[in-house]
């Protein structure tokens, strides 16, 4: 199949990029310019487009393609910014390949689009979403409204859509810190040090994502893309910080229940004080400090047992053996 | 009441945001885009949002539009709002050139409702103020305006400076900066009255920069004083400074923080003068910067509090049935100022 990837030129992009070849289709492959993409190396099959889906001739884009794998996003700036750069351009896209004929999708998504209140034990693919949107960060209202479209457009025009929402990504390359703790200082104070994070190598995630594209068990379905839950906050923060993938010194364990309960103090003194639209830090924000922290176990059996997705790199064993990575 | 706000990017927000606090109003929201009207509408919990302005003007029927979109737009926008016997209340700049202006103002007076450019800063807490001052008599007569803006427009993320989709500003004459002239000619024909004439400097400093130029000088000669304009895309920090200088006093504003400090003849012995205009100055900034730092904790940050007065005021006089808080010869006057500004930059 000839695929059209966005966002092609980042960090999962490019795993994408290579992933999508392997298993024989044909890659377009849109890249920004000046938005930190790093170019990609080219090879039979790959065809690289320099453009924005926000100015970009989206009909000739989107030419002779069979399916699109639409991973561009924003990941800075505030709610309307991120509106501004994730979904307005999403919803040209989408309404191009309504022009165009184009009727299959594979929207990259997050798992921070879920509800991580609503879980009792388990996040999997059919805990609820976040309705409470104005409670939560720029990104997850952006990738929800980003999703909410692709849904709306693939149930309109009868299209092909898969889900894929990826879990901490991480590689050689780059390991974020985001999702284990908060830095101060040379200090990295590691949220809830026993919980597991639901660590996906890139290269296994892009060949996830590229097995959805042909797969017809994928056609309607999501999936979380997620390695394995084996790995403590603790333990990962560590060994970052040993190879040196973070400029963190040292770690310092907070209890989950300790930091969740200053949120909701300090949230509760700060809305006396200020009144209810107080702006407070996202730690701050007992909802996004549940999203990021809370302890939950990651299943990953719905991607393996319908796209017949190996995990090619688990996390534990990459750690132990970087050269593997 | 029924309300249109039609475009909804990132400063109709900020008319939502008033627009919910007014009581008796019924909003809806247009875009073109069905995504962002719908976003819109369910973060202020608007019962209708439209992709289609024609579509809005013939079911909702409203009795004044707000029109946030980019300037290009405007014109065409408000003229049909107008003829559709709504008032209309415009984005700064009101129209891409004076002439523009001119159409829009006709085509009100023509269908006899009120046409007002959001020109926020005249009606910020520390102008008012000062505007009191004059009022009284405290101030004196006003001499000379000093006003400069110093963003970065050309930062890192700056929706000026995006390549990829460039900011409409860019078809301005003077490009982005030519979006912030509204503020500095306002407050210059607010203070020192119509200008008669204007000498500009417009300058790139930054060659590397997405800006067509990223410094602007302006010496004006007004009916009653003198104003210096300025804008710098490089100098640090962001600030919008205006000092206004007159026969008793001088005001100083920081107006992205709603600061103001008052210099002036203490009475008695002068020599203490300077130490009572020092106290006094001190006293002022630590009080606005916990003013500013509670405001920005409490989500309403003073930089958005002349449009919220101005907004009031505007709904106001439409329920009183008397004139609105900008008159079309206060428009007339900044949009003039502006068209002197950018005089020749759109032939070179």
């Amino acid at each position: 199949m000839r695929v059209l990837l966005t966002g092609a030129g980042g960090f999962l992009g490019r795993a994408t990029v290579r992933a999508l070849v392997e298993q024989g289709h044909s890659v377009r492959a849109l890249l920004r310019p000046a938005a930190g993409s790093q170019p990609i190396p080219t090879s039979a099959g790959v065809e690289i487009r320099w453009g924005d889906l926000r100015s970009a001739n989206l009909d000739d884009l989107l030419a002779d393609v069979d399916a699109v794998v639409h991973l561009a996003a924003a990941f800075t700036g505030d709610v309307m910014e991120q509106f501004q750069k994730t979904v307005l351009p999403t919803e040209a896209l989408l309404r191009a390949m309504a022009r165009v004929g184009t009727r299959c999708l594979v929207l990259v998504s997050t798992l921070s689009v879920y509800d991580w209140s609503a879980p009792a034990r388990e996040l999997t693919e059919d805990s609820p979403l976040e309705r409470r949107l104005e409670r939560r960060d720029a990104y997850t209202v952006s990738k929800t409204w980003q999703e909410r479209l692709c849904r709306r457009y693939a149930q309109t025009h009868g299209w092909r859509l898969c889900v894929v929402r990826p879990g901490f990504i991480w590689g050689n390359e780059r390991a974020s810190l985001d999702g284990v703790g908060v830095r101060a200082g040379s200090s990295l104070i590691v949220n809830g040090p026993l919980r597991r994070l639901p660590l996906v190598h890139v290269e296994s995630c892009a060949e996830c994502i590229a097995l959805c594209v042909a797969s017809e068990a994928a056609h309607g379905q999501t999936f979380n893309a997620i390695d394995s839950d084996d790995t403590r906050a603790w333990r990962y923060a560590g060994e970052l910080i040993r190879r040196g993938q973070s400029d963190a010194r040292r770690r310092i364990p907070l209890p989950y229940h300790l930091g969740l309960g200053v949120a909701i103090a300090v949230r509760a003194l700060a809305r006396a004080l200020f009144g209810p639209d107080v702006q407070l830090p996202g730690i701050l924000i007992p909802e996004r400090y549940r999203a990021r922290f809370r302890a939950l176990r990651f299943p990953n059996q719905k991607a393996i047992a319908l796209l017949g997705w190996k995990p090619r790199v688990h996390a534990e064993s990459a750690r132990r053996d970087p050269r593997r990575a | 009441m029924k309300v249109a706000v039609v475009g909804a990017g990132r400063i109709a927000e900020q008319h939502l945001r008033v627009l919910r606090e007014i009581e008796g109003l019924e909003v809806g929201v247009c875009d073109r885009s069905p995504a962002a009207a719908e976003f819109a509408a369910e973060r202020f919990a608007l019962p209708r949002h439209y992709d289609d302005f024609e579509r809005l003007l013939d079911e909702m029927r409203p009795d004044v539009v707000h029109v946030t979109t980019p300037v290009d737009a405007h014109v065409a926008l408000a003229s049909r709002a107008l003829a559709r016997g709504a008032h209309v209340l415009v984005e700064k700049p009101i129209a891409p050139c004076h002439a523009d202006w001119l159409t829009l103002c006709e085509a009100a007076a023509s269908a006899q409702r009120w046409l007002i450019e959001d020109q926020p800063y005249p009606f910020s807490p520390p102008v008012q103020r000062v505007l009191r001052l004059i009022e009284s008599g405290e101030f004196g007569e006003v001499v000379h305006v000093d006003a400069m803006i110093c963003l970065d427009l050309a930062a890192p993320g700056s929706v000026f400076a995006d390549v990829h989709a460039p900011h409409p500003s860019h078809a301005q004459p003077g490009g982005p900066i030519s979006d912030f002239l509204t503020h500095l000619a306002s407050l210059c024909s607010l203070f020192v009255g119509p200008h008669a004439a204007a000498r500009t400097l417009w300058r790139k400093r930054n060659p590397q920069s997405a800006l067509p130029f990223d410094e602007m000088r302006a010496l004006v000669e007004a009916e009653r004083g003198t104003a210096t304009l300025a804008f710098s895309a490089s100098s640090r920090p962001d600030a919008f400074a205006v000092c206004v200088q007159g026969t008793r006093m001088t005001a100083a504003m920081s107006l992205f923080e709603g600061g103001l400090s008052l210099q002036r003849r203490w009475p008695g012995n002068p020599a203490w003068t300077p130490l009572a205009n020092g106290i006094a100055t001190g006293g002022s900034h630590a009080a606005d910067a916990l003013r500013s730092l509670h405001a920005k904790l409490s989500g309403r940050p003073l930089v958005h509090e002349g449009l919220r007065e101005l907004i009031r005021r505007f709904y106001s006089a439409l329920r009183a049935g008397a004139a609105p808080p900008l008159r079309p010869e206060q428009i007339d006057a900044v949009s003039r100022l502006m068209a002197e500004l950018t005089a020749g930059l759109a032939e070179a």
